[in-house]
């Protein structure tokens, strides 16, 4: 009987469950929430394949790194094709023009710069203030230092603060 | 968060998260069926397994109602046309029991039926219907749904035991720890690569490390339809010779049948089984019943159930 992917099915439906929060997770990574569920869709299906062994307690935690680390690489890809094209593109998935005039021009503005943060920066921003994991949490996710995180926050904190100064300027 | 700007941030981000339109989640995987999740170790260890064929070993023939709700009840003589496997595992408070029937084929068609509760009578689960299950019921290439599937063409080994694999897979116990160790480490190479899930510890490739690894798949290998029993033999003596393995007499299985258990802790010191009765036949663990036989066809009642 055992197969491939051996999973009870409550060991599913917690993969299921994640769905939409990892897609939102992914989007803010990326930008892109088609890319974002091409990347969560991966991730799972991963566990599914190779991972029948995790227990509840880490699915979550071991989820949230997977697609980290599959959005990195997707960024990394988009890197490479964003050299051939002119200027930095916008984000795909960014609210439509309608939403945007409803939405606070703050937040708009906060979303432009925190898509400028170099990847590491980005990263730990969305953790800390998306996902609200606290240092330690956000430093095991992402496999550094606490220091590591401390750096990276303030680095985009104070990155994002002059941007927007220099904007309102 | 301190800072008006902290403050901006974290807003600003669930404005772009809640942008996200709710899309159903795909569905996952081909085969979403019951077996027993081991706990954690210190790194990954992988599923295996996928349809068997080439099955040897004796068949003994049960007689028609040893079930107590019928399901178990056996079709006396009909010609034995396709595998059939009944998992029971634990999982929480609740026992998922999965029956699977799939051709000799790799590319047979398979169907699956699984029903869930809380109590086992006569090595049945006593279905009840506040558990819900979802899994696919049928398909092509087991545990694919297709043979177009990437897992369908996936090649054999001990960590994807496909049935050209086994049937030419090598019976000598040094050779088989051998590669069963090839196969370890290169699993714990590709996952703990740059961009895997995993970081590389000290203890990635300790001996202990790599043979939990190991007994986690073998647990999978040990189970598919059409394993060998010779070479289920010669695997048993394989986890036998694995370092700090714990060799247990009398250990039942989770429908109460005995046999010889072998066990790896993992960090916490939870310990990871696999349970083979007197012939080595392979029996399930503590919290796994694994039962194997033929069936006419599809979805039909056993014919007969493997001892």
């Amino acid at each position: 009987m055992a197969a491939d992917v051996n999973l009870a099915p409550p060991f599913v439906h917690v993969l299921e469950e994640q769905w939409m929060p990892l897609v939102r997770l992914a989007t803010l990574l990326t930008g892109d929430a088609d890319a974002a569920r091409d990347v969560v869709q991966d991730c799972l299906e991963a566990v599914l394949r190779l991972r029948p062994d995790i227990d509840d307690e880490h699915m979550v935690a071991y989820l949230r790194k997977a697609v980290i680390n599959r959005s990195r690489s997707r960024l990394r890809r988009q890197r490479t094709v964003n050299r051939y094209l002119a200027g930095l593109t916008r984000p795909k998935d960014v609210p439509s023009a309608e939403r945007e005039l409803l939405a606070a021009e703050r937040h708009r503005e906060v979303l432009r710069n925190v898509d400028l943060l170099p990847t590491r920066q980005r990263e730990v921003i969305v953790l800390r203030y998306y996902c609200e994991l606290s240092e330690a949490e956000t430093a095991a996710t992402l496999g550094v230092s606490v220091g590591t995180v401390k750096a990276a926050a303030h680095r985009a904190i104070n990155s994002l603060r002059r941007r927007m100064k220099d904007t309102s300027e | 968060m301190s800072t008006e700007l902290e403050k901006d941030v974290a807003a600003a981000l669930r404005f772009r998260a809640d942008e996200v339109p709710d899309t159903p989640c795909p569905p996952l995987g081909a085969a979403r069926v019951a077996t027993q999740r081991p706990k954690r170790w210190l790194v990954p260890a992988a599923a295996a397994a996928a349809a068997v064929a080439g099955l040897t070993g004796a068949a003994i023939v049960l007689l028609p109602g040893s079930g107590g709700d019928g399901r178990d009840q056996v079709t006396a003589a009909a010609p034995t046309d396709v595998y059939y496997s009944r998992t029971l595992t634990e999982s929480g408070d609740r026992i998922i029991e999965m029956q699977l029937w799939q051709g000799k084929g790799r590319t047979d068609a398979w169907q699956q039926e699984g029903v869930g509760g809380t109590t086992i009578k006569d090595g049945r689960v006593v279905p009840d219907n506040s558990v819900q299950l979802d899994y696919p019921e049928k398909g092509e290439c087991y545990p694919a749904a297709s043979p177009a599937d990437e897992a369908c063409a996936k090649p054999g080994s001990w960590f994807n035991p496909t049935p050209d694999f086994l049937a030419g897979a090598p019976r000598d116990a040094t050779v088989i720890a051998q590669q069963l160790n090839d196969e370890a480490v290169a699993e714990e190479e590709r996952r703990t690569a740059p961009g895997g899930d995993f970081d590389r510890t000290e203890e990635t490739f300790s001996p202990a490390n790599l043979a939990y690894l190991e007994l986690n798949y073998l647990r999978g290998t040990l189970a598919v339809n059409g394993m060998p029993d010779d070479l289920t033999a010669v695997l048993r003596r394989v986890i036998a010779g694995m370092p700090g393995i714990q060799v247990t007499e009398g250990m039942a299985n989770l429908t109460g049948q005995r046999g010889t258990g072998y066990s790896l802790p993992d960090h916490k010191g939870d310990l990871l089984t696999v349970i083979f009765d007197a012939d080595s036949d392979y029996i399930g663990s503590p919290t796994e019943a694994v039962v194997r036989g033929m069936a006419p066809a599809l979805g039909a009642a056993p014919s007969t159930l493997f001892d």
